[in-house]
Parts: C-alpha cells; sequence; structure tokens
C-alpha cells in the first residue's frame, strides 16, 4: 500500500540514493486471482518423480511461517521468470517509441515468420546469447565485428563498454560464458529480484475432457496411415500404407481419437491440477550496493543513477502490463495495495516512494539525458543500435530443420 | 563486541548446503560470510591495505556466536521443495566452430601486416628479399583462410543431421536446457546478526564497516542482503557448542590467503569448494550452566566413512556399484575395515589401543578403537541398509597413537583406493560384496552424524543387538521359571556392560530378542561374533533406561569393538 508520506522521487533524490544514500529499492504488492480470493491459479509446474502422488506435486510449495501463523505457500514466478517479463515489458515501451535504450535485434522474419525479430531484451542470454553470436553484422560474424568486440572485455570495473550496447545486462546479470574468453568472460550478478508467491494454497484437481460436436463415436472407423503423406490418414484400406505382409498400417491404436475426433472421456490431474491461493505476494529489489561496485571510467553515479531507473522502470512496466502469469494465471493487486515502492537505508529503516509508469518513464529519460557524452545512447527510442541478420547457412538451416519437423522427422539431439 | 547485521532484503536466502546440493543451506555459515567479505575486498585493485588488515584480524577470532531464526525454517517449514529447473543453455550454434578461426586468422592477417610493415624500407640484400617474400606469402595465407571461412558462412548445400538439430535447438522456443535446482529458505525473521566477543580497533573497524557496506549478496545472486555494523548488546542465541546438533563451517587463520589463491586457480568459473573449518553450534541453553553429563569411555569426534554408490574404478573404467548390505552383516563390514587397516599397517608392531591386543597376542583391557557399521534406523522410511562406517575412538587414545591411526587411514587411502581421485576404497572380503566408502568430515546423512549416536539421553535402546558377555541361561524355555532367571542373567549382563564402559549403573533394562527399533533387525539375523572353539553368543536387543542423562557413544558386549551393541539415544 503506497503509504501517506509517500514521497516522489525525483532524479536529484534517485540520484542521492544511488550514491550511497540508500542500499536498496524495494517493492511490496498484494496480489490475488482476477477471479477474486478463493479462486483458482496455476503455478509454473516442474518434472517430477513418476512415483509422486501428493496433490500439487508439480508445483514448488514451501510451508512459511507468516506473521506468526503456518501457511501453505506455492511459487507462482520464479526470479528467472519475471526479468524475462520485465525485460518484455522495456521492449514494448523502447518498441512504442517512448524510451531510449541500446538493443540489438536480430531479424529472424524471413526465415522464420513465428520468430520474427529476436532482441538482446529477449534473447536467453541478453546481448551474449548464442543467437547473436551466430548472425552476421555487415556480413561479419556479430562478435567480430567492431560492436561485437566493444564489450568483450567488460568487467565490472570497466562496465562501460557493456552499458553503451546492453544496460539491462548490468540489471539483470550477464554471463559471457560462451564468447571469445569462454568461461572467463565477462561475469554481471543481477542487481534486481523480483518474484511472486502465492499464499495460503490449497492444491485442486483438474480435469480434461472432449465432447465431439459433430458426435463420432470412437469405434466409427479404423484409424489407417494413409500411403499418400500429404493425406495423412485414412479409413480405406485400399487408400493405406500397408506393412511389408500387405496388412493396412493402423495409425497408433487405430481410434478416431488418434486423429482428434470423438469424445475423450475426463481424466482427473490432482498433481497439477491449480491451486485456491488467499492472496499472492509481489516482492522486488534493486540493490543500489550492486550497481555501486560497477565503475565507468568517468560520471560512474549518472551511470548507476541510468541502471537504478532502468530498473524502477522495469518493474512498473511490468506491472503496468498486468500479471497474466500463465494460462489461467492472472494476478491483479489487491484493492489498495498496489506495488508500493521504497528506499532501504543502511541501518535498515525505510524511506516510501511513490511512483507511476509515466512517472518512472520520465524519470528514467530524465537520467539518460543527463549522461555525459561517452557514455550517451547513440540511437533514439525505438531504433535498434544494430540490426543483425542470421548468416545464410544458419538461415538455410532453420528452414530445412522446419521443413524436416513439419514432414515429422525427428531430429537429433544437439 | 563486533556483532554484524545482515538482512535478506527479498525475504528469502538462496545457498546450497555444502554436503547436499539438493538442500538450502540454513543458517548462512560464517565462513560463507567471510567469503563475501573477502569478495567485496576484491571490489578494488589493488585491494585497500586496512581494509585487508581488518580481515585479517577477523580471521584469527574464534567462530562468532550468531542471532538467527531456527524456529521457521527446519526440516518442514520454511524450506522451498526443491524442483528441477530448466535452464536454457548458451554453448549451441552453428557458427561457433568457425568462430575462433576466423579470430585466429583474423590475428594472424594482422600480425603478418604489423611485419610488413615494419619492413619500412625496400629491401636491399637476398636476405631481406625473401624475408619480405615470406612474410608476403603468410599475409595471402591468412587472407585465404579468411575468405574461405566466411564463405562457409554463406555455404547453403550442405545440411547434416547434427548442424539441423543446432539449427533448431538455437531459436528461444527450442533451445536446449539444462537441469538446475535453486534450494531456498525463506525465514520469518529475515535479519541475522554475526557476534565476535572481541572488540576491534577503531581502524579495523572502520575497515569492516567500508567492507560490510558493499556486500551485496549472500550465497547465490538472488540472495540480496543490506550488511552493517550495529552497536546495540546483541545476545546470541546459536552458540560454538561442542555438544551442538549443527555444524556450520568456520574460518580460521589464513583463510584469506587461501581463498586468494584457491581463486587464482578456479576464478570464479570452476567448480570449488570452500575451505572451510567445521564447527558444531548449538541452541542457547535455558539454564546458566551445561551440565556435564556422564560419559563412555569412547569418544565423539568419530572417523566416518561414508557408503558411496557408484564409483568409476581407475584402471578398468568401468563403472561399479555399492552393496547395500543390512544392518546384520555390519560385522563383517566392521572386520574388513579393521583388517584393511591392519594391512596398511604391514604387520609391524601396532599399539594395543589400535589392535585390541596386549603384546602377548591376548586381548586388551584397556579400552582399543572400535569399528561400527552405521544403520538408518529410527526413522519413518529406516530401511536398516548401512550407511557407512565409523572408526569410533576412545577417549584414552594417546596423540601419538591417534597420529599412527590417521598414518594407517592415509596409507589405506593412498594404496587401495579405486578412483583416480583416490578417495573411494573398496569393503571386500569373502563373504561381502564390494561396498565403496569414502571418509566425509561432514557426514549429510543422520546414520552417519556422530552426534545421532552420541547426544545425551535417558534412554537408549539398541540399533545392532547385544553380544552378551556370558551365557544367560535359555531366554526361551518353555519353563517360565528358567526362561525367567535368563531373563535376569541378561539384564544383569547388560548393565554390567554399561559400567564396564563407564557408565554409571542403569536403572531398568528390557530385553528383546525382536527389533526395537524402527528398520532394525532381528536379534537372530546377526552373524554369531565368535572365534572358532567358542560358543555362540547370544544376542539380544535391549532398552536401557538411567536415571540422569547419559552420553553416548553407548556400544555394549562382547562385540563392541565390531559394532554389536551400538545404541540410539531416544527422546523420552
Amino acid at each position: 500500500m503506497i503509504e501517506a508520506n509517500a514521497v516522489v522521487p525525483t532524479l536529484k533524490r534517485l540520484t542521492d540514493f544511488v550514491a550511497g544514500g540508500a542500499v536498496a529499492l524495494r517493492g511490496r504488492a498484494v496480489l490475488e486471482p482476477a477471479g477474486g480470493p478463493g479462486d483458482k491459479v496455476f503455478p509454473p509446474t516442474h518434472l517430477i518423480d513418476k512415483n509422486a502422488r501428493d496433490a500439487g506435486a508439480k508445483y514448488a510449495a514451501e510451508r512459511r511461517v507468516i506473521e506468526g501463523a503456518v501457511q501453505d505457500c506455492v511459487l507462482l514466478d520464479s526470479v528467472q521468470s519475471q526479468a524475462n517479463r520485465m525485460e518484455e515489458a522495456l521492449q514494448a515501451l523502447w518498441a512504442d517509441k517512448r524510451i531510449s535504450l541500446p538493443v540489438i535485434a536480430v531479424d529472424f522474419s524471413k526465415v522464420a515468420a513465428d520468430v520474427g525479430r529476436v532482441t538482446s531484451l529477449t534473447a536467453p542470454h541478453r546481448v551474449a546469447d548464442a543467437l547473436l553470436r551466430d548472425s552476421l553484422l555487415n556480413g561479419t560474424l556479430f562478435r567480430l565485428s567492431d560492436l561485437g568486440k566493444s564489450f568483450t572485455d567488460a568487467t565490472p570495473r570497466n562496465a562501460a563498454p557493456l552499458f553503451r550496447v546492453c544496460p539491462t545486462g548490468l540489471v539483470f546479470g550477464v554471463w559471457d560464458s560462451t564468447g571469445p574468453k569462454g568461461g572467463l568472460g565477462s561475469k554481471f550478478a543481477r542487481a534486481l529480484v523480483s518474484e511472486i508467491v502465492g499464499v495460503g494454497a490449497v492444491y485442486g484437481t483438474k480435469t480434461s475432457s472432449r465432447i465431439d460436436p459433430a458426435g463420432i463415436v470412437n469405434k466409427a472407423a479404423e484409424v489407417l496411415q494413409a500411403a499418400d503423406p500429404n493425406d495423412g490418414w485414412t479409413h480405406d484400406p485400399a487408400l493405406a500404407a500397408k506393412d511389408s505382409k500387405g496388412t493396412a498400417l493402423k495409425k497408433g491404436d487405430g481410434k478416431a481419437t488418434e486423429v482428434n475426433h470423438s469424445n475423450f472421456p475426463p481424466t482427473l490431474d490432482a498433481l497439477g491440477g491449480g491451486v485456491t491461493i488467499d492472496h499472492a505476494q509481489h516482492t522486488v529489489v534493486i540493490s543500489l550496493a550492486a550497481l555501486r561496485k560497477l565503475s565507468f571510467g568517468t560520471h560512474d553515479t549518472d551511470a548507476r543513477t541510468v541502471l537504478a531507473a532502468l530498473g524502477v522502470l522495469a518493474i512498473l512496466a511490468a506491472e503496468d502490463r498486468g500479471h497474466d502469469l500463465r494460462s489461467r494465471c492472472l494476478l491483479v493487486p489487491r484493492e489498495g495495495h498496489a506495488l508500493a515502492l521504497s528506499a532501504v537505508k543502511r541501518d535498515g529503516s525505510t524511506e516510501p516512494l511513490s511512483l507511476d509508469l509515466n512517472g518512472a518513464i520520465e524519470l528514467y529519460n530524465e537520467s539518460v539525458r543527463a549522461l555525459p557524452e561517452d557514455l550517451r545512447f547513440k540511437t533514439g527510442p525505438g531504433e535498434p543500435l544494430a540490426t543483425l541478420s542470421p548468416s545464410p547457412k544458419l538461415a538455410h538451416l532453420v528452414q530445412k530443420s522446419r521443413e524436416l519437423a513439419a514432414a515429422g522427422v525427428d531430429l537429433e539431439e544437439p | 563486541m563486533l556483532c554484524i547485521e545482515v538482512e535478506l532484503l527479498a525475504g528469502r536466502y538462496t545457498a546450497t548446503a555444502y554436503n547436499d546440493r539438493t538442500r538450502a543451506e540454513w543458517p548462512p555459515h560464517p565462513a560463507r560470510f567471510f567469503s563475501a567479505l573477502v569478495a567485496s575486498l576484491h571490489d578494488h585493485e589493488p585491494v585497500d591495505d586496512q581494509e585487508r588488515a581488518a580481515l585479517l584480524w577477523l580471521e584469527t577470532q574464534s567462530p562468532p556466536s550468531m542471532v538467527v531464526d531456527t524456529t521457521t525454517v527446519n526440516e518442514q517449514l520454511g524450506r522451498r521443495e526443491v524442483r528441477d529447473v530448466f535452464v536454457p543453455v548458451n554453448d549451441i550454434g552453428v557458427a561457433a566452430a568457425v568462430e575462433p578461426k576466423l579470430r585466429a586468422a583474423e590475428a594472424a592477417i594482422q600480425s603478418a601486416c604489423a611485419a610488413i610493415a615494419g619492413e619500412r624500407h625496400a629491401p636491399v640484400t637476398k636476405a631481406q628479399a625473401t624475408q619480405l617474400n615470406k612474410l608476403n606469402k603468410e599475409l595471402e595465407k591468412a587472407q585465404n583462410q579468411l575468405a574461405k571461412l566466411q564463405l562457409s558462412l554463406k555455404d547453403t548445400s550442405s545440411a547434416s543431421a547434427v548442424e539441423l538439430a543446432a539449427a533448431r535447438a538455437i531459436l528461444p522456443e527450442h533451445r536446449t536446457r539444462q537441469v538446475r535446482t535453486f534450494p531456498a529458505v525463506f525465514p520469518s525473521a529475515t535479519c541475522f546478526r554475526y557476534v565476535w566477543s572481541e572488540d576491534p580497533t577503531a581502524t579495523d573497524r572502520a575497515a569492516l564497516d567500508r567492507l560490510c557496506d558493499r556486500v551485496t549478496r549472500l550465497g547465490h545472486s538472488s540472495s540480496l542482503v543490506r550488511c552493517i555494523i550495529v552497536d546495540e548488546e546483541t545476545v546470541p542465541n546459536l552458540v560454538p557448542d561442542p555438544d551442538g546438533e549443527l555444524v556450520l563451517r568456520t574460518v580460521g587463520p589464513g583463510q584469506l590467503a587461501r581463498l586468494e589463491r584457491e581463486y587464482e586457480r578456479h576464478q570464479s568459473v570452476s567448480s570449488r569448494v570452500l575451505p572451510a573449518r567445521p564447527q558444531r553450534y548449538g541452541r542457547v541453553a535455558a539454564r546458566d550452566e551445561r551440565p556435564t553429563y556422564p560419559h563412555t569411555v569412547f569418544a565423539d569426534d568419530w572417523i566416518v566413512f561414508e557408503r558411496i554408490d557408484h564409483v568409476r574404478h581407475a584402471q578398468r573404467g568401468q563403472k561399479l556399484q555399492s552393496s547395500r548390505p543390512l544392518s546384520s552383516r555390519g560385522t563383517d563390514l566392521a572386520r574388513a575395515l579393521r583388517l584393511a587397516l591392519l594391512e596398511a599397517h604391514g604387520g609391524r608392531d601396532l599399539p594395543t589401543s589400535l589392535s585390541g591386543h596386549a603384546r602377548d597376542g591376548t586381548p586388551a583391557e584397556i579400552p582399543h578403537i572400535a569399528f561400527a557399521a552405521l544403520p538408518h534406523v529410527n526413522y519413518e522410511h529406516a530401511d536398516g541398509s548401512v550407511k557407512g562406517v565409523a572408526i569410533i575412538l576412545p577417549r584414552s587414545l594417546s596423540s601419538v597413537d591417534r597420529d599412527t591411526l590417521f598414518g594407517l587411514i592415509a596409507e589405506w587411502e593412498r594404496t587401495r583406493s579405486v578412483d583416480s581421485e583416490q578417495t573411494v576404497m573398496e569393503l571386500g572380503g569373502a563373504s561381502l560384496s564390494p561396498f565403496f566408502v569414502r571418509r566425509t568430515e561432514y557426514p549429510a546423512l543422520r546414520a552417519l552424524n556422530p552426534t545421532t549416536w552420541c547426544k545425551p539421553s535417558t534412554r537408549f535402546i539398541t540399533a545392532t543387538p547385544i553380544a552378551l558377555d556370558r551365557y544367560p541361561g535359555n531366554l526361551r524355555s518353555n519353563f517360565a521359571g528358567t526362561a525367567h532367571r535368563a531373563s535376569r542373567e541378561a539384564q544383569q549382563s547388560i548393565a554390567a556392560a554399561c559400567v564396564r564402559i563407564g557408565l554409571p549403573a542403569p536403572l531398568s533394562v528390557e530385553i528383546s530378542s525382536s527389533a526395537l527399533l524402527p528398520g532394525s533387525q532381528a536379534a537372530h539375523d546377526f552373524m554369531p561374533a565368535r572365534k572358532p572353539g567358542q560358543h555362540v553368543r547370544v544376542r539380544v536387543h535391549a532398552s536401557i533406561w538411567f536415571a540422569e542423562p547419559v552420553r553416548g557413544p553407548v556400544i555394549l558386549g562382547a562385540g563392541r569393538y565390531l559394532g554389536l551393541g551400538l545404541c540410539l539415544p531416544v527422546r523420552t
């Protein structure tokens, strides 16, 4: 809940915090299922032992003591997943031309239209990702181009090269473990941690079933593999693929359900059947002390302030998009308990802050404008710092592998 | 007094227990905190002398006490279930193989060009002309190589299965994933403190304060922390305690140098083990004085070997699997361990405290080292399987004999290890399937933790049956009188056995032929411990009560030096 004495932070105040006035910025929110308390939500599932029998076994649960009472809790969105969502939110703001941010993009639209554009914000390992490494910038492999070489030697003491190319890497962490220096490549720990945990978890059962709108009965016909691969399946033995003895080959077990017709009787899944929660706690922390470990050669505080503002912006941008975590898991802030930020001082005392998304955008843009010449972002809002293209070999291989996948050919594990 | 407070900013602490990678560590070990301070020290190069001196002071201090929440984090509470998380890999790609070659070609071109540029003047002598020719050829070769490699990136003719799979796996949705786990705990009280009793000098204190200011995380990078020296009086609730159940890693003199040396090797990238000293910690007792309980002639710092289920043989290269014997085969394992050490000794005169025999070959009168197989008993799913073996030392063992024993163990490890790291040994024998062990200082399993067997209690129950010193009579006689008398004899025999190992006479003893602890086996399952020509000793389980708590290890009866009569202290 935003406290009565919460102050809207100015750039000056944020700079003071970053310079040493605060250890961290922390935000807390109380969320509830969009359907109201007591509605079922679906947490992320994990692989479990096949002998597991407990209700909710696929979820990551914990029993915590909260305000003196033992509560069953369940993880609703992990630190890594939250980081991905925040980066996506930043990318949306950038694509909307509301903020300027160095972004490196790889355009896959000609090769794989559904993949589209992959950027240093959405690639799994950010600017150090294999996808960027395999792509070309003006005909040269990215990491061999001037831009790609510029941040190879970045370290916390020499963070400027990475700041100019991928500042989100300094906030969310990045490890260039497969770059030119292998395991000794640039390694930056995350400075931002965000997590959503459901409280008061009671596990439920999920049912899956289907009623065929055409009323096809399962035994209506025997489903056979078609001789012509374009057809997929047939019921006519004359048109079916045959084995060496001349008998028609069944598709799967030969029932109509094999090709998605007929009814599917309900299955009950208690291992991953969703959970009802009383509420969810969203906790987010930006460690300003971690940002203070970064040196840029000059104007350290200005660069660190940009990173702090970027972190705050990421949090509020993700908040603004709503917590639509996955299918049947939409969370909304409880009345009066939207995300409230505060600055945590060295002695543990806190100073409440009041900031909304527009305020965060303004704060960030102001901090970016205050950057010195050699750290300034070279591109405007919505403009990528560089657009890479997949190498012809990669493009060819991606297309070919998709053709094969569509034809049902199984590809080896790499 | 120096008191440092640490707050878990996000309310979570993610750090893996040192002896069990599937569990989270709690409370945060002092050694880990020291490492965090050392990391902060190296934020600046060159390192600040005062900060360095302060850490050198800190490492000489005795292990700190702690104020930490120990009630809301235990086996059932405060721990997130550890689930496999699939993290996308980055070591995948189509151009990955070509990239280093391209880089090498470019570097070759650059050096060739530089060399040519160095030959500023036109060649005068033949030698200089040849040299220039050679450099030009090298340049041409490198340029050709570069062109060829660059062409390979455009090569769309071939598509091997491996390349296709790599191309598919590089796209974000299909990216290959690797399993990782992130064990985390969530204490209700997110602040904890380390308390050292000595006062630092003003300079050291100021330096430590600067270091604390730069500690950003403890454990995994998601455990962001706030760290500060506090001035107020602090009453610890967890203190170093030789009887304590918790073992936390602490540091000693030389730790800073050790960590810095290790860093040269691992660069924060390779796997490494935190050098540390184990220290037992216990919750502060309610009473002022800790009472001293009567103890046995055996000590509670055992040498423990844990069972290793799978090991790769160093020479043969095959993967070997350990057997999982039940506790009834424990005496065979104990004997095998004893023989292994005797063999390592090589037959020269062993002191009585180690061999168990006097000079003339008669059984020793003084307490000597005992060998015990440690079974998993007394828990809900205990199966009585042997989790490892231990060498239990007598309290009276001299330091010379102790050194001899360690020498024997080292020799055994050196000559008889089966794996490439020379840590895993095989306990074998005529009637024994291979059983692989490795010495461990920090056993993860309860069955292997000496505290499990040694903690003070008023009641002890046998995990392995006691072999009675003298024949009590027919315990299973149909005649009530005979059986009853035999039973009394057995009880008295056991009471005498308690006294023989230094305990006060017990209040009462109950005997049974069937197992009394979940997981342990009936008395008759255990092979008799006898020499040829001797009568078979009667084996019984027993439940023994003492008037006041006594401290273990309690091993009773004729087979005590081979692990029979091992009693578990149970809660009353």
